[in-house]
This record gives structure tokens, sequence and C-alpha cells, in this order.
């Protein structure tokens, strides 16, 4: 009894402890990259080493289209605020 | 007919694939296979508490069901969370003993001198890691910002069609290839898959081209597809050559062992390696043709329904067709 106990205990915690080891990791990158936090958190906890992998992706693929959306705001905001479009801008 | 019930996932097939992780529990999870052509097997079941933890899981489950009725979304994080814990428990077993084993060849466990023996993972592991990956995959998708990368209903047919024969190479290398043997005395050796030299780094490999597999129907991009396809590629070649290798080397075996030895006397190729070989081909050819953006697109509409009068949808038939397959099993197992 006391040893299935133990067992149980030891079991569960290895489990418990390699979901939060993998949340924690995913957490980490995620907001690096901002992405939501409830996201990537179930992400790193259901998906574990997967879901790692996975957050870096996402992570890098939002991080282009944002790129690319501050790229037309900025030459949009040049444009308007001087009346001509800048010769230097690039 | 594009209503809310469409976008949300059924709940039919999250909740059958939860029964069937908790089934997976009861398959081997390990494998012990002897020089004298004894093989033991083992699961969580046999440890003392493992029932306990299985109906633990069972009950978060059942928990997550029943939220699931009213609150989708909810309910199948609650009931993935539940069994990816029972999925990873599969996962560590398997990698902690095998590391343990080339540690410390000598180590004895449940009476077993593991020097005399191979250590191999069971179907179990495979079955449930799947089971509890595609689950959380079902979740994931559903959440912002992967909604945007791969919509709610349509999921890429590609990626299925090579899971499908690399699952079946995964299961098969944890079983027998080849069985060498004499008529009279219980001297047999068998080879596994997993027992060949470099066929750690190869199945971590096989592993690791599944899970892109199964990030390729998540992340609906063909940067995704192509990676995992070349992955695939390189496996398939691999584990082809191994599988290859071996069925001429167990053919020559045979042709050459009853002229020339008088004891060994039984060389048997098992189905596996068929499938094994099978599999290797339609993988590698799937994965060329992965690399080519027009197969790529193809999808599977899951939350649509089925044409004809009687109408059904498509994952609650999938879920149907994987509870009665778990129900038959059972029944079968227990006669």
């Amino acid at each position: 009894m006391f040893t299935g106990l133990l067992t149980f205990i030891a079991i569960f915690g290895m489990a418990v402890v390699w979901i939060l080891g993998w949340m924690g990791l995913s957490v980490v990158v995620g907001s690096f990259f901002d992405l939501p936090l409830r996201t990537v958190s179930l992400v790193g906890a259901t998906l574990g080493p997967l879901g790692f992998i996975v957050t870096i992706m996402i992570g890098v693929l939002e991080s282009r289209s944002s790129g690319d959306e501050t790229s037309v705001i900025s030459v949009d905001q040049q444009t308007t605020s001087f009346g001509f479009e800048d010769p230097f801008s690039i | 007919m594009n209503t809310e019930s469409q976008i949300q996932p059924r709940l039919l097939l999250p909740v059958a694939l939860a029964a069937l992780v908790l089934w997976g529990s009861s398959l081997p999870w390990i494998t012990v296979r002897t020089f004298s052509g004894n093989e033991r097997v083992y699961n969580l079941t046999d440890l003392r508490g493992g029932v306990a933890i299985v109906m633990t899981i069972a009950l978060v489950v059942l928990v997550g069901g029943t939220i699931g009725i009213f609150k989708r979304l909810t309910g199948m994080t609650i009931m993935s969370l539940g069994v990816a814990a029972l999925g990873w428990m599969a996962a560590i077993s398997g990698i902690l003993l095998t590391l343990l084993w080339s540690l410390i060849p000598s180590i004895n466990v449940a009476g077993l001198d593991l020097a005399k023996a191979t250590l191999g993972q069971g179907s179990g592991v495979v079955i449930t890691v799947v089971a509890s990956l595609s689950l959380a995959f079902m979740v994931v998708r559903q959440l912002e910002p992967f909604k945007t990368y791969a919509p709610s209903t349509d999921i890429p047919a590609l990626p299925f069609m090579v899971l499908v024969p690399l699952l079946a190479i995964a299961v098969c290398m944890y079983s027998e290839w080849l069985r060498l043997g004499t008529e009279g005395s219980a001297v047999q050796a068998q080879v596994a898959g997993d027992a060949l030299y470099g066929s750690g780094l190869v199945v971590l490999a096989l592993w690791l081209a599944v899970g892109l597999w199964i990030g390729a129907l998540m992340v609906n991009r063909s940067i995704m597809v192509s990676i995992a396809s070349g992955l695939t590629v390189v496996v398939s070649i691999v584990v082809g050559m191994y599988a290859g290798f071996l069925w001429a080397g167990g053919r020559l075996l045979d042709w050459l062992v009853p002229a020339k030895l008088e004891k060994w006397t039984a060389v048997s190729i098992e189905p596996q390696l068929y499938v094994v070989l099978v599999g290797t081909v339609i993988s590698f050819v799937m994965s060329i043709i992965g690399l080519f953006s027009k197969m790529q697109n193809l999808k599977i509409t899951l939350g649509a329904r089925t044409p004809g009068s009687v109408r059904f949808y498509y994952s609650d038939v999938l879920g149907a067709g994987l509870i009665l397959a778990i129900l038959v099993s059972t029944v079968v197992r227990v006669r």
C-alpha cells in the first residue's frame, strides 16, 4: 500500500515536472516573441518538446509578419507627415 | 452552412482519443527479449499504484468530457492535460529505462539480467503518445495565433498520408524483424528493429519526423512541410536500408544455413519487416511529393458533413470508428 502510494506520487511528480518544465520553456520563448501567454502555456504543457519547437516556429512567423506591417506603416507615415515622398527613405 | 457548431470541434473525436490513450496504458510499454527466446512485456498497470494512476487520469478525462458538453474548449483542454500526463509517462519511462540500460547494462529489472536481454519500447507507447498529441493538437489549433495558421475545420491531407506509414514503421521498429533459432532447443535470437546497431539515433529521427508532420498539421505553412519532407526522405532511406539489408541477409542465411550448419535450422523473416519495407517506400514517395507545393494544398474537412441522405460529421465518423476499434480489440484480448 505504502509502496503503491510512493510510486503514484513519484510517477505523477515526474510527469508534472516534465509538463511544467516544457511549459516554462515555451512561456520564456513565447514572451520573447510576444505570443499570448495562455496559448504558449497550453502548447508547452500539452505538446512538450514538440510544443517548444512549434512555439519557436510560430514566433518566427509572427515576428516576420509583424515586421512587414511595421515597414508599411512607417512608409505611410513618412509620406503623410512630409506631404511628399522622402527621397532618403529606404 | 458555416454555423457556430461547425466552427467548434465535435466532442466525440476528443473523447475517443482520450479513451485511446487510456486503452494504450494497458498495452505493452516496455518489452524485454531474453536470448533464450522469451519475451516479457510490462505496462503501467504492472506497477504498484499503476491502476490508481490510470483511474486518476480517467477521472480527469471524465470531468473534462462533462465540462466539454457546456464549454467545449475548456473541457477539451482539461482532457488534453490529463492524457498528456499519461502520454509523457509512457515516453519518459521508455527513455529512462533505455538510458539506464545503456549506462548500466548489468542491471536487473523484474528479475531479468538486462545484460542477457534486449530492451525496447512496446506498441502501447506509440498509441498513447500519438493519441495524446493528436488531442493536444485539436486543442491548440483553436487558439490564437495558431488559428490563423491552421483553419479550425480544414486539415491538410498530406501529413496524414505520410503519418500513417511513418507510424506503422515506428510501431514495427519495436518488434521482431528476424528470428533465428533451432527446432529442438530453446536457444533463439530475436532481431528487433530497435536492437540494430545505431538504431537508437534512427528511432529518434523517426520520432522527430512524426513530430514535424504533426506540427505541419497545426502550422499550415509550406516551410514546415518542406522540412518534414526532407527529414522523412532521409529517415525512409536509412530505415529502408536497415530493413533491406536484414531481409537480404536473412534470405541469404536461410539459403546457406541448412547445408552449412546443423544447429541453426530456423531463420524466419517476420511480417513486421515487410510492413517496414512497404512503409518506407510509401513515406519516401509521399515525402518527395510533399516537396511540391501543389500537393501541400490538398485538404480534408473534418468539420463538414458526409454526403448522402443521412449525414454525419467526418470527425464523428472517425471518433466512432476509434471507439469501435477499441471495443473490438478489448473483446478479442479478453477472449
